[in-house]
C-alpha cells in the first residue's frame, strides 16, 4: 500500500476523473470523447486505486456491487433503447428525445452513459475480483 | 390474434427477466412464478391453433433493406408443432421441478438459487420460439445460438460438479462448431439465391447442381451437431449431469428437435440433393443401430435414455433422408409422438432418482412394489418407446419402415428393424430394473403429485396416439406436414397388418426373446461394455489410428497460452503470405501505388512514435517494457491528433493508460515480480528466433493490411455520405446524434457486448481457475 500522498492523490483523481467523464458524455456530440472514453478513464482512476492500496483494499473501498450494478444498468439501458424505438413504429436503436421542460434529452446521450456503464463496470468488476481458493 | 401470438413469443422472455432479479426472500415463490409465465405462454400460443392454418407473418421490420432482409415473426404449421410441444413440455416439466428441484439441490450440496434455473429455462424457452417462429435465415441463427448458450448454461447448473463443467463445455463446443458451419451455409444460401425469407426459399423450385450440394452439406452439419446425431452425439450423454428437468425438456423435445426443425425448413429446397439423400442416410443408419447397441449396454438410467434419444431422432432423418412425402409425415408424426414419450421417461428416471437418491439401473428398483401409480406409467411409456403395438411408438416406427419400403430402401429398412429390436431390448432392461429387479425401492417416501400430472399425461398421450393415431392431425401435424412438403398430403397410410407390420412384430418377438435370455444366463454388462474394446467396429487397426489422432489433438492442449498465442499469430502470418502468393486481387497495384507527402506535425509525431518503439525493442525488466509500450501508445495517440482525428486520439491514450495499469497490477498478482526483478520462465517450445520471426511477420502483416486498407478508400468518404443521407433517411436535424445512434448504434452495441463479455470472462478465469503459467 502506498505512502498517505499517494493514496489521497489516486481519491482525488477518481474524484475528477468523474467528473471528467460525465463532460465527455455530455459533450460527446461537440466534443472529442464519447461514453466509451469516459468508460476508459473511470477505469483508469479505478485501476491508480487498485496498484495504490492494493486489489483487496481497493475492492472494499468501493463495493464490487457497485460495479456489477453498473454493467447490469449498462446493459440494461442499451437493451431499452434498442426496442423502445419500435414501440412507436420506429427502428431499432433510432434515436429519439425525451422532453424536459424548455430542454430535451437525446437517446445519444442516454446511448453514451450507457456504453460507460457498461464497460466501465464489467472490466472494473473484472479487474478488482478477488481470487477465489481453488476447488 | 397476432398480438396475442406475440405476447406468447415475448412473456417467457419477461418472465426471465423478473426471476433473474427476485429477492433472495422470494425465492421459495420462483417455481410459481415459473409456472404463471410458462402457463400462461402456453395458453397464449395455443390460441388459434390450427385446423388447416395458413401461414401468416405476424410481424415484419425493416432491418438491412439494401440486401432484403426483414426482422420477420411468422406463424405456420411446422412452428405450431414444435413451439406448441415446447412450450406445453416445458410447463410440465416445471412443475415437476417444484417437488424435485429443492431435494436434487440438498443432494448434490447445491448452493444455486432456484431462481436462477427458472429464469434459464423461461430464457431458453423464450430463445427457442424465437427460432421456431423465425422468418430468415439470420434470425434463425440468432435464436439458434442462443438455445445453445443456455443449453450450456443449464447443463452446467450444478456448476460446482465437474462433470457437469465439463458436460456444459463439450455440448457448448459441438453445437458451436455445428452452428457455425451452418452459419455459413445460412450465408452462402442467402447470397445465392438473393432469398433471406424461408417463405421466398420455400416457393422456388429444388436447388440442384455443385452450389446445392455444397450448402446442403454446411446446413446439415447444423442439424446433426444439434440433435446429437453420428458423430456428433458425445454431448448428449455428458449432458445428463444436468437436473433431470433440464433433461426432460431440452433433450428430448427442445435442444435436439431444432435440428429436425431445420430439416423441415430445408426439405422444399435439398431434398433433391445427393447429399442429402445419402449423408442423411448414412447418419440415420449408424445412429439406429450404434446408438441402439451403446444404449442397451448402458449402466446410468439417463445416459440410457441419451443414447435412446439419439437413436430414435436417427430415425427421424432417416425418414427426411427419403425425400418423400409418406417419409416426412413419417419422421415429423415420430418427432412428435417421441417428444413427450421421451420427456415422460426422463421424468420417471427423475422420480427414481428423486425416491431413493441413486442414479444407476442395479441401485434402484422394485418400484413396482411400492409405487404402483408410477410403475404404470413407466411401463406405459416404456413399452412405447420400445415399439410395442398399440402404443404410439409402435405406429411411428411402422410409418417410417412403411416409408422406406416405398422407396426401396432395403438397407435403411433393416437398420431400423435392428434399432427397433434394441429400443425393446433397453426398454425392457430399463422397466425391469427399476420396477422388478432388485434395488434400492424409495419405499416410504411418497410419490408426489406434482410429479405425477405431467407423467400421468405423457402416458396418457403415448395410449391415445397408438389407439387412435389419427388425433393428432386437427393439432397441427397435417399442418406442419403441408409447410414442408408445400401441398397436403392426400393419402394417409394407417395402420393394417401387412407383411411389414408383421415382419416387425417378428423383430419384437426376437427382441424380447433375446432379453430373456440375456437376463437368464446372467452376462453382466460390463460384459457388453467391454465389447467394443474387444471387437472394435473396422477393426483394430483403426482403433489404434482413432487413438494416434485423439493423443495428437490432445497434445496440443499444452495449456500454455504463449504457444497458443504463437499458433494463432502463426495462422494469420501464414494466410496472409498465401493471399499474396495466390495472388489476391488489386494486392499488387495498391502496393505499387505512390502516397502522399506527409506534413510536418505528423512527421513528428511519427519520429516520437519511432523512438518509443526503439525503446521499448531494448527494454529489458517488465515494467520498463510495459512502460515503453505505453510510449508507443501515446506516440500512436499523437499521429491520431496530427491526422487531425481527436477522438481516436483520445480513445488510443486512455486505452494504453488502461492497458498499462493493467499489465502492473497483472504482474504484481502473478507474484513474478521480485525484488531482484521481474522474471518470465520461458514456456514450452519457448526459442527467441522463433518469437522474433513472429513478431516481425506479425508487424508486416497487420502493418501491411492497415496500408492496403488505407490505400483501398473509396473516392467518396463516408462522412460526406452521412452528411447527405442524414436527412432522408433519418430525418435528424443533427448529424452527430445521427450517426451514433441510427447509423452506428448497432455496431457500437455488438462491440460493447464482446467487450463486457470477454472482460465477464476474464473475471471468470480469474476467479476460479488454476491457469499453468507459461
Amino acid at each position: 500500500m502506498g505512502s498517505p500522498l499517494l493514496r489521497l492523490t489516486a481519491h482525488l483523481i477518481l474524484g475528477v476523473t468523474w467528473v471528467v467523464a460525465w463532460v465527455h458524455i455530455l459533450y460527446a456530440s461537440v466534443l472529442p470523447g464519447d461514453g466509451f472514453t469516459a468508460g476508459m478513464l473511470l477505469l483508469v482512476a479505478v485501476l491508480l486505486e487498485v496498484v495504490v492500496l492494493g486489489r483487496d483494499r481497493a475492492g472494499a473501498a468501493v463495493p464490487r456491487s457497485l460495479f456489477r450494478g453498473a454493467a447490469s444498468a449498462g446493459l440494461a439501458l442499451l437493451a431499452v433503447l434498442l426496442v423502445a424505438p419500435l414501440a412507436w413504429g420506429g427502428a431499432p436503436l433510432e434515436h429519439f428525445y425525451i422532453p424536459l421542460g424548455i430542454a430535451r434529452l437525446s437517446s445519444t446521450t442516454v446511448f453514451d452513459l450507457a456504453i460507460c456503464l457498461a464497460v466501465a463496470g464489467a472490466t472494473a468488476e473484472a479487474l478488482t475480483a478477488p481470487r477465489e481458493p481453488a476447488p | 390474434m397476432q398480438l396475442v401470438f406475440l405476447a406468447a413469443l415475448v412473456v417467457p422472455w419477461l418472465g426471465a427477466a423478473c426471476l433473474a432479479v427476485l429477492p433472495r426472500a422470494w425465492d421459495t415463490r420462483a417455481n410459481t412464478l415459473a409456472l404463471l409465465f410458462t402457463g400462461a405462454a402456453a395458453v397464449l400460443f395455443s390460441v388459434g391453433l390450427p385446423a388447416g392454418h395458413a401461414p401468416e407473418v405476424v410481424l415484419r421490420l425493416s432491418w438491412v433493406p439494401a440486401l432484403g432482409l426483414e426482422l420477420t415473426v411468422a406463424r405456420d404449421g411446422l412452428a405450431d408443432v414444435f413451439g406448441g410441444l415446447a412450450v406445453w413440455i416445458a410447463f410440465g416439466v416445471l412443475l415437476f421441478a417444484r417437488c424435485y428441484l429443492p431435494q436434487a439441490n440438498a443432494h448434490e450440496g447445491s448452493q444455486r438459487r432456484e431462481a436462477a434455473f427458472y429464469a434459464l429455462m423461461l430464457a431458453f424457452l423464450g430463445s427457442l420460439l424465437g427460432a421456431v417462429t423465425a422468418g430468415n435465415l439470420l434470425q434463425l441463427y440468432f435464436f439458434w445460438e442462443l438455445t445453445g448458450i443456455g443449453s450450456y448454461l443449464l447443463i452446467g447448473y450444478w456448476r460446482h460438479l465437474e462433470a457437469a463443467r465439463a458436460g456444459a463445455r463439450l455440448t457448448l463446443a459441438i453445437t458451436l462448431a455445428g452452428g457455425m458451419t451452418m452459419l455459413v451455409g445460412l450465408v452462402w444460401l442467402g447470397l445465392a439465391t438473393g432469398e433471406w425469407s424461408f417463405a421466398a426459399l420455400a416457393a422456388r423450385p429444388p436447388l440442384t447442381g455443385p452450389f446445392a450440394e455444397g450448402c446442403a452439406a454446411l446446413l446439415l452439419a447444423g442439424a446433426i451437431a444439434k440433435s446429437a446425431q453420428f458423430p456428433a452425439s458425445n454431448w448428449l450423454p455428458g449432458a445428463m449431469n444436468a437436473p433431470t428437468p433440464v433433461s426432460a425438456f431440452l433433450h428430448s423435445a427442445a435442444v435436439v428437435a431444432l435440428g429436425v426443425f431445420l430439416l423441415g425448413r430445408l426439405f422444399p429446397l435439398f431434398h433433391e440433393t445427393l447429399v442429402w439423400r445419402w449423408l442423411l442416410r448414412a447418419v440415420g443408419a449408424i445412429g439406429v443401430v450404434g446408438a441402439g447397441f451403446i444404449a442397451v449396454r448402458q449402466v446410468k438410467v439417463k445416459a440410457l435414455l441419451a443414447w435412446s434419444t439419439v437413436s430414435m431422432y436417427a430415425f427421424m432423418f432417416i425418414g427426411f433422408s427419403l425425400g418423400t412425402a409418406v417419409g416426412v409425415r413419417a419422421a415429423l408424426y415420430a418427432f412428435f409422438v417421441h417428444a413427450f414419450i421421451k420427456a415422460g421417461l426422463f421424468l420417471v428416471a427423475g422420480v427414481g432418482t428423486h425416491l431413493t437418491g441413486k442414479h444407476e439401473l442395479d441401485q434402484i428398483g422394485g418400484m413396482a412394489r411400492t409405487h404402483r401409480l408410477l410403475a404404470v406409467y413407466g411401463v406405459i411409456l416404456g413399452l412405447s418407446l420400445g415399439g410395442v403395438p398399440l402404443t404410439g411408438g409402435f405406429y411411428f416406427k411402422e410409418e417410417l419402415l412403411h416409408a422406406a419400403q416405398e422407396e426401396g430402401a432395403r438397407v435403411l429398412l433393416v437398420a431400423m428393424l435392428v434399432g427397433e429390436g434394441f429400443s425393446l431390448i433397453y426398454m425392457l432392461r430399463f422397466l425391469h430394473a427399476l420396477f422388478v429387479g432388485p434395488g434400492d425401492t424409495g419405499a416410504g417416501k411418497p410419490f408426489p403429485w406434482t410429479m405425477g400430472i405431467p407423467l400421468a399425461v405423457c402416458a396418457a398421450l403415448a395410449l391415445i396416439t397408438g389407439l387412435v393415431p389419427d388425433w393428432m392431425a386437427p393439432v397441427g401435424l397435417e399442418a406442419a406436414v403441408t409447410v414442408v412438403l408445400g401441398y397436403p398430403l392426400d393419402t394417409h397410410p394407417g395402420p393394417a397388418l401387412n407383411p411389414m407390420v408383421l415382419t416387425s412384430l417378428a423383430v419384437l418377438v426376437g427382441a424380447w426373446a433375446l432379453w430373456l435370455i440375456w437376463t437368464r444366463s446372467r452376462i453382466p454388462i460390463q460384459w457388453w461394455q467391454r465389447l467394443p474394446d474387444r471387437y472394435p467396429l473396422g477393426g483394430r487397426r483403426l482403433a489404434a489410428l482413432y487413438t494416434r489422432v485423439a493423443d495428437a489433438c490432445l497434445a496440443l492442449h499444452t495449456g500454455s497460452l504463449r504457444a497458443y498465442l504463437r499458433r494463432i499469430v502463426g495462422l494469420f502470418i501464414a494466410l496472409a503470405v498465401i493471399a499474396v502468393v495466390a495472388g489476391a486481387p488489386g494486392v499488387g497495384p495498391l502496393l505499387a501505388a505512390p502516397t502522399s507527402a506527409v506534413d510536418l506535425p505528423t512527421t513528428l509525431a511519427l519520429v516520437a512514435l519511432l523512438g518509443a518503439l526503439a525503446a521499448n525493442l531494448a527494454a529489458r525488466g517488465a515494467i520498463s517494457f510495459a512502460l515503453t509500450l505505453t510510449a508507443v501508445g501515446f506516440g500512436l495517440g499523437a499521429v491520431f491528433l496530427a491526422l487531425r482525428a481527436p477522438d481516436v486520439a483520445l480513445a488510443q491514450v486512455a486505452v494504453e493508460m488502461l492497458a498499462t495499469l493493467t499489465i502492473v497490477v497483472a504482474l504484481r498478482a502473478s507474484g513474478l515480480v521480485t525484488p531482484a526483478g521481474v522474471r518470465l520462465p520461458p514456456g514450452p517450445g519457448d526459442r527467441p528466433a522463433l518469437r522474433l520471426a513472429l513478431a516481425g511477420g506479425a508487424g508486416l502483416v497487420f502493418g501491411g493490411t492497415s496500408y492496403l486498407a488505407m490505400s483501398a478508400s473509396p473516392a467518396d468518404s463516408v462522412g460526406e455520405w452521412y452528411a447527405r443521407n442524414i436527412e432522408p433517411l433519418t430525418g435528424a436535424d443533427d448529424l452527430v446524434v445521427a450517426v451514433l445512434t441510427d447509423f452506428r448504434g448497432l455496431d457500437t452495441l455488438i462491440e460493447v457486448l464482446v467487450f463486457v463479455t470477454a472482460a465477464l470472462a476474464a473475471a471468470g478465469l480469474y476467479r476460479r481457475e488454476e491457469v499453468p503459467r507459461g
